[in-house]
């Protein structure tokens, strides 16, 4: 990527995977809130929609602590990522 | 209840102009010419809806906003197919001459017209929007503001529409081609723009991004008519051709596309 360029929708999804995927598919939301280089806000978007999505899915954790997983989904859509960008650029859109 | 008594009612109904309307479209054609343009939108409006389905099992897995509208695009161009076929076939029924097939064709034929123009409007507008989507897709993130983009897109085609009228009316025919030229290679650039963004320099392997240009691109020509005063049926076919094409072109991308990610 260039320097400064900024990142698209699908780029930003792919990211947030990726930092889930690297950590075993477990990370508390403060890890992935730094890893990821969002905003607050758009964070908790971006988490809310992969969550509806079935993408990811917040589960407990000894105790009262949360963490994100990958699901079986959200592997599946990593994995197919850059066929999908090649699909979309193929087609133009 | 009789047949006369029927079209007695039907009568009453619908004013002689109407009827009139009806019987004079369905004589202004051969049963040959229909029985072509039947098969022809047939066809159209089944590789359309074939795009619509493969296009449909795509996002149904990766739920991209983008390709949402592309899906619908097509199945708008099935309907816009479907609805003239529809026509064509109330009007091959009229040829036989009798009555009530004239009165049934009265009935169908302004509704068609209006559901076709709704449908091809809304194609148009659905295309558009997928290739604006990665424009925007930054900025439009709640539901509200993608009601509102799809707005947004739908108020564009219109005011194009209403501009190319205008310039046509006023400057005349040679000046609303080039308006309509300008903003072809507006699209181009931004079906461009679409290719070269992202990560990398990965090159474009298999270009099935040609049927969306085509399809672009026809919908260009087909300003053309306006200018052209002779062979208004060979035109007319020839843009049906490459309509068949370009859809051929974008279903086999699909298809292909949907093995490697579906499969």
């Amino acid at each position: 990527m260039k320097p400064f360029q900024k990142r698209s929708r699908l780029e930003i999804i792919r990211d947030i995977l990726t930092v889930i995927r690297d950590s075993n598919s477990s990370i508390s939301p403060t890890k992935l809130l730094r890893f990821s280089n969002l905003s607050y806000q758009m964070f908790e978007e971006y988490l809310g929609e992969l969550e509806g999505k079935g993408l990811v899915e917040l589960k407990p954790y000894k105790g009262k602590r949360k963490i994100y997983s990958l699901t079986e989904k959200g592997r599946l859509f990593l994995e197919k990522y850059e066929d999908f960008v090649s699909f979309l650029r193929d087609f133009g859109l | 209840m009789d047949v006369a008594m029927t079209l007695g009612a039907f009568n009453a109904t619908f004013s002689e102009e109407f009827i009139n309307l009806a019987s004079e479209a369905a004589a202004s054609t051969s049963i040959p010419e229909l029985v072509f343009s039947l098969i022809i939108y047939f066809l159209m409006a089944t590789l359309a809806l074939q795009i619509y389905r493969e296009v449909s099992k795509i996002y149904s897995f990766m739920e991209y906003d983008g390709l949402k509208y592309f899906k619908n695009a097509f199945l708008f161009y099935g309907f816009a197919n479907l609805f003239p076929a529809t026509l064509t076939f109330a009007l091959l029924l009229a040829k036989s001459s009798a009555s009530a097939t004239l009165y049934l064709l009265a009935v169908v034929l302004l509704p068609l017209f209006f559901l076709t123009g709704l449908s091809f409007l809304f194609a148009k507008v659905n295309l558009l929007s997928s290739i604006i989507w990665k424009l925007v897709e930054g900025v439009v993130r709640t539901k509200t503001r993608r009601t509102l983009f799809f707005l947004s897109v739908m108020l564009l085609v219109l005011v194009d529409g209403a501009v190319y009228l205008l310039v046509l009316a006023v400057a005349g025919n040679y000046l609303a081609l080039g308006y309509k030229a300008f903003i072809f290679v507006l699209i181009l650039l931004l079906i461009r723009s679409n290719m070269r963004s992202g990560e990398g320099t990965k090159t474009i392997t298999h270009p099935y991004y040609l049927g969306l240009i085509l399809i672009f691109t026809l919908s260009f020509l087909g300003n053309f008519s306006i200018i052209i005063e002779d062979n208004h049926e060979l035109v007319g076919y020839a843009l049906d051709f490459l309509t068949l094409i370009a859809y051929a072109i974008i279903l086999k991308g699909v298809k292909k596309w949907s093995r490697i990610l579906l499969g």
